[in-house]
């Protein structure tokens, strides 16, 4: 993926589009190309299926985790995570940084964004055309104008993120990005990569898809969808515990 | 049906709402839940309608008393601290007879309490709450998708009866995503409310809207005659669903977002040789007390499964007569896990526990 050459990667978008799975799994998939990698949960708006929840597995795989900490992690407070600026100066390390949703939480990116590396970063927009505010270019090209303007960075790239969860198939996908290619057509914004389930991605031909694909491995789960290996667990996992 | 779409459940409560033939909307932020009215700010002028954040519960109940009163369908969303600032008007409404759509994205209490989802405003919700003895229908949805097809619902219901309904969710029904769908064609329409208070136009009476009456005796006749409506909503909009009871020596209780973690555990349960059953609640008012009665002829033992300290089980035990019920709870914002209740289950089979 292009976006790989990029030091420090920044996801936005409107809220509920993605954004926390696909930093996720995009920090993994670096992580796995063998970087250091830091993951900045940079989402002060949403109360609930945050990055931070999923820092346990993240941390396994050697993925550092930021995020407010302590007694405040599980607020609905607008916290800023400490040791930002630190790991956004480490040259070693590669930053993926996952925004809150819309311009509301885009807001903040403002306030860090003379420290993000000259020439080295991307802030890629994800977009799922299957949400009720982004279902045409249209109101991509809005949401993407609003989320810029609160933000006050210019979005580099844009993520096809096309999904209605376990009833996805491969046509959602090809439609989403039929959308959001057109979006890119409007702005003149590559679109670097498309999302999808894992499960949706062995239903792919990659090599005639139109653009790479990052398979997705949902961390944000609800307690019953936990996965098989949660029976194992001599001990519950609990909420608390992935703090 | 249009197409499938993806939404967090405080997004399709508002949008089902509008569908449901909802054009006003009045609120104040909490969370979990302020998703809603942000989505009600941005949606409901575009049909036309009116949103209006108040300056607080107290007044945002007060204005749905008014514009139910002139006859609009009308909906209020709050969490529980929000809910509790609002009772003196649900009561005022329930009085009044007037219809009107409340939701509760329950969090973890007492008091101010967490964020988290909670389930412990069950007797709030089908209690009471508010003074005086009234009582709101209460749908009890345990996905996006059912919240959904019981919002459009709840305001041909409120208006039928004309009686406050309830969407009796939790925090991770409002705060999680999932695929769905909307019904085809135009939003519903709303009732023919000829008592509505609009002017006089031809009629030779006023209409009044009022929940006072000094005199005692008079008072007393409000009351047998909304009793007499709630005997009717009890035969007539009592929804449950059974699940492998036929055989089941223990049969759970849950519903909601609990159901589905009771579920989990019972499949499991199936697996490794027990006959385990659900029961679930898709109205938590009216209950289900005649199907747990007969039920409790059958199985051994009863399990609610509830995040709360034990709110349901006193609904569960009037009806189960003889038969033990046990509790298995997480609460203040703590959701149980599938392997806890499952535990419980095994416990309670393996001739361990003792019913609360």
């Amino acid at each position: 993926m292009i976006v790989d050459n990029k030091r420090v990667i920044v996801f936005v978008g409107a809220y509920g589009s993605g954004k926390t799975e696909i930093a996720i799994n995009y920090a993994l998939r670096r992580r796995r190309l063998g970087e250091k990698v830091t993951l900045i949960d940079l989402d002060l708006v949403t109360p609930y299926f945050r990055s931070r929840e999923a820092r346990q597995p993240l941390e396994q795989e050697g993925v550092d985790v930021v995020s407010p900490e302590g007694g405040l992690a599980m607020a609905d407070l607008p916290v800023m995570p400490p040791r930002i600026a630190g790991s956004l100066d480490d040259r070693e390390r590669c930053v993926i940084i996952d925004v809150g949703g819309d311009p509301t939480g885009a807001r903040v990116l403002g306030t860090i964004r003379k420290s993000l590396p000259e020439g080295d970063h991307d802030i890629l927009i994800v977009l799922n055309a299957r949400r009720p505010f982004t279902r045409t270019p249209d109101t991509m090209l809005e949401s993407m104008g609003r989320i810029e303007a609160a933000s006050r960075v210019k979005i580099t790239g844009i993520v096809n993120n096309t999904h209605v969860c376990g009833l996805t198939t491969p046509a959602e996908v090809l439609d989403g990005y039929e959308k959001v290619a057109a979006v890119g057509r409007e702005s003149g914004l590559p679109v670097v990569f498309s999302g999808a389930l894992k499960e949706v991605v062995a239903q792919i031909d990659a090599d005639s898809f139109p653009t790479p694909l990052l398979s997705i491995s949902r961390h944000m789960l609800a307690p019953w969808e936990q996965p098989d290996e949660y029976w194992k667990r001599t001990t519950p996992m609990r909420l608390e515990e992935w703090e | 049906m249009g197409e499938t779409i993806l939404m967090k459940g405080n997004e399709a409560v508002a949008e089902a709402a509008i569908r449901g033939g909802c054009r006003f909307f009045f609120g104040y932020p909490i969370t979990p839940q302020s998703e809603v009215p942000e989505y009600m700010s941005r949606r409901l002028h575009e049909v036309g309608g009116v949103f209006l954040q108040a300056e607080s519960e107290v007044a945002a109940i007060n204005m749905v008393y008014g514009a139910s009163g002139a006859g609009a369908r009308v909906m209020t969303s709050s969490s529980s601290p929000g809910i509790s600032l609002k009772m003196e008007g649900i009561s005022y409404i329930a009085a009044a007879e007037l219809p009107c759509v409340i939701v509760n994205m329950v969090r973890g209490g007492p008091g101010l309490g967490t964020i988290q989802p909670a389930q412990s405003d069950y007797f709030q919700a089908t209690k009471g709450g508010g003074h005086g003895d009234y009582h709101l229908i209460v749908f009890a949805p345990q996905s996006v998708q059912e919240m959904v097809d019981m919002t459009i619902e709840a305001f041909d219901v409120a208006d039928k009866y004309r009686n406050p309904v309830m969407i009796l969710a939790d925090g991770l029904i409002g705060q999680m995503m999932e695929p769905v769908v909307f019904p085809d064609g135009e939003d519903r329409p709303n009732t023919e409310k000829p008592w509505a208070t609009v002017g006089m136009g031809d009629r030779a009476e006023r209409n009044i809207v009022t929940s006072m009456d000094l005199n005692a005796e008079a008072m007393e006749e409000i009351n047998w005659r909304i009793q007499e409506k709630y005997d009717k909503i009890t035969k007539e909009m009592l929804r449950y669903e059974t699940l492998d009871t036929e055989d089941a020596d223990l049969i759970l209780v849950a519903y909601g977002s609990s159901a589905r973690i009771a579920l989990n555990a019972m499949s499991k349960a199936r697996e490794n040789g027990y006959k385990v059953g659900l029961v679930r609640p898709q109205t938590v008012w009216p209950f289900p007390y005649e199907v747990i009665k007969d039920l409790a002829n059958q199985a051994k033992a009863f399990l609610t499964v509830e995040m709360s300290m034990g709110q349901l089980i006193e609904d569960v035990k009037l009806a189960a007569g003889e038969t033990p019920v046990y509790h298995f709870g997480r609460c203040g914002g703590v959701i149980h896990s599938p392997a806890e209740v499952y535990e419980k289950i095994e416990e309670i089979l393996n001739g361990g526990g003792a019913a609360k």
